[in-house]
């Protein structure tokens, strides 16, 4: 799974969001690293809704246009729990082999 | 500029993604855009992303289709070998029989007719070798055949239309893609060449013009390859380049370091879309997430 891909799935976690609720939320919990554009955005939607790993939960209209809602679903919840236990374990190669205080000497 | 401006902009840009995904998403894909305060000048990431992203929804699309790699593939190539006889049958100031006979084997392949193709790729076959199979009084046969070819070597095109449009024909593999009619562009731009005033027939601007189609179609099936990882770019590419590059080698050296630039570059291009179609995917997010 790419950081784009883990983020988006990520920003859904706490619960619905729509197209520019993702797009903020992937960047703040990335600490700014993945920075969606809005076409990237619905590229991604569209292909991850098609592996069933997002759905849409609602859709409202606000100002004349339409806003949907989505959500992980429950493949989406264990693709992505499954990546965050990958890059921990890759993560731990690291950190269990560097003495506390060593990192970043 | 106004936020109307900014939507007009990004509403031309949002062409990029196929129909079907702008009929979904294109309106909440506006809205999204234009969620803040609307801007006054559109944003220029955000331009190249529907761009990107909608060719690579494209391109997904193409790969999705019902037709198999192959047959979409060898449809992609023989078109290109049909578009590249027609330009050069503009080229020759061929008879309005040829042209008419070449533009509608482009036609035929440009829609997905297998069955039409079949009769003119052989019709096409059949005129261009008929000096190596019946003899050079061959050559001038009645007006409505085109140019003939006098060695082998230069028919492999013509013989590779040929084949490809029997097994199009005879393996039925689905219903082939109805491919846009922008591809015309290229034989409106060999009129265009040949008859616009200060320019020659086969000159530098026709061959440049030539390298430049060629290199931005060949990248484009690299980009398309990487991005739906599928091989049927490089088979179209291999259909094209392939004979050309046999011609090359059989006839000796390029004749200039120009001509062997151009030729390593198709040849290298053919090589990358090849190896990224093999390569598994990489972890972008236009691979598949898991």
């Amino acid at each position: 799974m790419s950081e784009p891909t883990y983020f988006v799935l990520a920003a859904l976690l706490d619960g619905p969001l729509h197209g520019y609720g993702i797009i903020k939320r992937a960047g703040e919990q990335s600490g700014g690293r993945v920075r969606l554009a809005v076409g990237t955005l619905y590229g991604a939607l569209d292909r991850l809704a098609g592996d069933g790993l997002v759905a849409v939960d609602r859709e409202e209209t606000v100002q004349g246009r339409p806003r949907r809602y989505y959500r992980l679903t429950e493949d989406g919840r264990l693709a992505l729990a499954r990546e965050a236990a990958r890059m921990e374990q890759a993560a731990r190669v690291v950190t269990a082999r560097m003495a506390p205080g060593t990192a970043g000497a | 500029m106004s936020g109307t401006f900014t939507e007009g902009w990004y509403r031309l840009f949002l062409r990029a993604f196929p129909r079907a995904h702008r009929e979904e998403y294109g309106a909440e894909i506006l809205g999204t855009l234009m969620h803040d305060a609307p801007r006054r000048v559109p944003s220029l990431r955000e331009t190249a992303g529907l761009v990107t992203a909608g060719f690579a929804a494209r391109a997904r699309a193409a790969a999705e289709g019902p037709a198999p790699w192959w047959a979409d593939g060898t449809q992609l190539g023989l078109l290109t070998l049909a578009l590249a006889n027609l330009a050069y049958g503009v080229g020759d100031h061929a008879s309005p029989w040829w042209l008419a006979a070449s533009a509608m084997l482009v036609i035929a392949l440009l829609r997905g007719w297998a069955s039409a193709a079949l009769p003119l790729a052989l019709a096409v076959a059949f005129s261009t070798s008929r000096a190596m199979v019946f003899g050079a009084e061959a050559t001038h046969w009645a007006p409505f055949f085109g140019p003939a070819y006098h060695d082998w070597i230069s028919l492999a095109p013509y013989g590779l239309l040929a084949v490809g449009a029997v097994v199009l024909a005879a393996a039925r593999p689905g219903r082939l893609r109805t491919r846009p009619w922008w591809w015309l562009a290229i034989p409106a731009a060999a009129f265009v060449l040949v008859y616009m005033p200060g320019v020659r027939e086969y000159g530098t601007v026709w061959q440049l013009v030539r390298a430049g189609t060629e290199g931005v179609l060949l990248l484009a099936g690299v980009w398309a390859t990487a991005v739906a990882r599928s091989p049927r770019w490089a088979l179209a590419a291999a259909v094209y380049v392939l004979p050309d590059m046999a011609y090359a080698l059989l006839t000796g050296l390029p004749t200039s370091a120009q001509d062997a630039g151009y030729r390593l570059t198709l040849a290298g291009l053919l090589l990358v879309m090849t190896a990224t179609a093999i390569r598994p995917a990489g972890r972008a997010l236009n691979s598949s997430p898991g």
